[in-house]
């Protein structure tokens, strides 16, 4: 009888463990699960919200690295207004297949981009694509948007936190860290960065360690997503792809870091964009600050509209969801 | 990797199936959200008991063939056949421990639909796409062998693998995962 009743305890578990795995239907209106088959990488494109105005926004995400569907919670707003395709970029988040790492670079990211566009509009040939490019994904964008024709493939461009060009946005952290090292009494961080002039011939020597640490300590981005544990929770039991897959990419990125990053610079073609543009920042970001938005805006011949998350650093759609979801649903609305 | 492969696989499985000792079903899965099932067919290579004043102790060396099956919901759906070579001491009262290390050849299948480029630039649909590779892992376990204090034939275990699927983006991609299950004895 004892025995009986191990089998049947097992057998319960396992009933149970299965029941508890089984993951509800998405709530979203519209889903849809895409693959891009691309030199080498398999990258998944969820499409997930509302179909009924035909209008996508493609979510670039940042990194590069990172992982787009891992910050849907943040677009559950937008999801319901508007379809929100999130795409994982190659050798990032849930993307699998076997890229080679030397094709990290910014031309294959741009070619990588049109060709997610052009799934979107064979599944959906009647939808209008906007963009949203966060962080690194921006410069993913600003590659495409400054390549040939490619601008006239979309409706329109939201560029969060995000650079036009390295050297750039190198001059402005190291201002960024002296003004808040001054302001917050940090004699090293200052003493360093009044050290380590940036130039472009000596900016492949910046030490990203010896920066971000800075940059970090006097407060360029305090607020993470996985500060909270719900939003962890979601990343290793809610997401579709694995945390382990992540790090399996981790290490690809290091000839990214040291070669392929100062090859950015658009800075000179920003003026031929002329489809509309937004630019959302976060007041206080430190990673990339606000004066990067002002000379954005200042190559850009057309007149932009800067959305500032005064309570914001680097991401606003997670410190300021509310805001953020508003004003890019005003912003699709007005293109 | 072509069918062929996948031929000689199963039939390499009938093969062991008619021999076989032992059959193991359980949940296998990364996590309880990302789920599955695991069969298969178990033979006991070698044995030696140790008797002692309250029974004997019995070290193992057994071979197996499992299939597994599990989701990554909205992802993929992967497909393992694993020969595996194991080790299990079962002690006088019927506690087990076990380890084992497995080779194994693997396939996803992608949820959704999936579409390649052309050499010209188009898109073109492709039904089944998914991603082959190698998944050799190893695993360590624990459960009760319910004939040893009873007449029940069966096993009760519980497993937590290391496994690695190759390739990965040119490296590897570590996937663990949890194996609770049964081993039904058909032959003493």
């Amino acid at each position: 009888m004892r025995y009986i009743t191990q089998l049947a305890g097992l057998l319960a578990l396992s009933a149970t463990l299965i029941l508890m795995a089984c993951t509800p239907d998405d709530p979203a209106a519209f889903s849809e699960n895409l693959r891009l088959r691309h030199k080498g990488a398999d990258m998944p494109v969820w499409v997930r919200g509302n179909m009924t105005g035909n209008k996508i926004l493609l979510f670039l995400h940042g990194g590069p690295g990172e992982c787009a569907i891992c910050l849907r919670e943040f677009f559950a707003d937008v999801e319901k207004e508007m379809a929100v395709a999130y795409w994982d970029q190659r050798i990032s988040g849930a993307a699998s297949g076997n890229a080679d790492p030397a094709t990290l670079n910014y031309p294959q990211f741009a070619e990588d981009l049109g060709m997610v566009i052009k799934l979107l509009k064979t599944r959906y040939p009647d939808a209008g694509i906007y963009l949203l490019g966060h962080s690194f994904g921006v410069e993913m964008a600003w590659q495409f948007l400054t390549t040939g024709n490619n601008q006239h493939e979309i409706e329109a461009f939201v560029a969060m936190d995000g650079v036009y060009a390295t050297y750039d946005w190198l001059l402005q952290v190291r201002e960024w860290v002296m003004r808040e090292a001054a302001a917050q009494g940090d004699a090293e961080a200052l003493t360093f960065m009044q050290n380590h002039p940036i130039t472009p011939e000596n900016m492949r020597t910046v030490s990203w360690g010896d920066w971000y640490s800075r940059m970090f300590r006097l407060g360029a981005n305090p607020v993470w997503p996985t500060d909270d544990k719900d939003h962890v929770f979601y990343l290793w039991f809610k997401t579709p792809g694995s945390k382990f897959s992540q790090l399996a990419n981790i290490g690809h990125y290091d000839h990214y870091y040291a070669e392929e990053i100062f090859t950015f610079d658009r800075s000179q073609l920003l003026k031929n964009v002329t489809i509309p543009v937004a630019l959302f920042w976060g007041k206080k970001d430190g990673i990339i600050p606000i004066e990067m938005a002002y000379r954005t805006q200042e190559r850009l011949e057309r007149a932009v509209p800067l959305v500032v998350f005064d309570n914001s650093w680097h991401s606003p759609m997670h410190t300021e969801q509310a805001k953020f979801s508003q004003a890019l649903l005003d912003f699709v609305q007005e293109n | 990797m072509n069918y062929k492969l996948w031929l000689a696989a199963v039939l390499w499985l009938i093969v062991q199936n008619m021999a076989a000792q032992q059959y193991r079903v359980a949940y296998f899965g990364e996590t309880i959200t990302h789920y599955g099932a695991r069969a298969g067919w178990e033979n006991t290579l070698a044995a030696n008991d140790r008797v002692r004043s309250n029974g004997s102790i019995r070290h193992e060396l057994l071979f197996s063939i499992n299939l597994s099956v599990f989701r990554h919901p909205n992802n993929h759906i992967g497909v393992a056949l694993s020969p595996e070579l194991g080790w299990r001491r079962t002690a006088q009262g019927g506690g087990i421990v076990q380890a084992a290390i497995s080779a194994g050849l693997f396939r996803s299948f992608y949820e959704g639909k999936t579409y390649r480029t052309t050499p010209e630039g188009q898109l073109k649909r492709t039904p089944l796409a998914g991603q082959w590779g190698f998944m050799p892992g190893f695993s360590l376990g624990v459960g009760r062998d319910l004939s040893v204090k009873g007449n029940l034939p069966l096993l009760v275990f519980a497993n937590a693998h290391g496994l690695v699927q190759y390739p990965y983006n040119k490296t590897i991609l570590l996937r663990p995962a949890l194996e609770v299950g049964v081993i039904f004895k058909t032959k003493s």
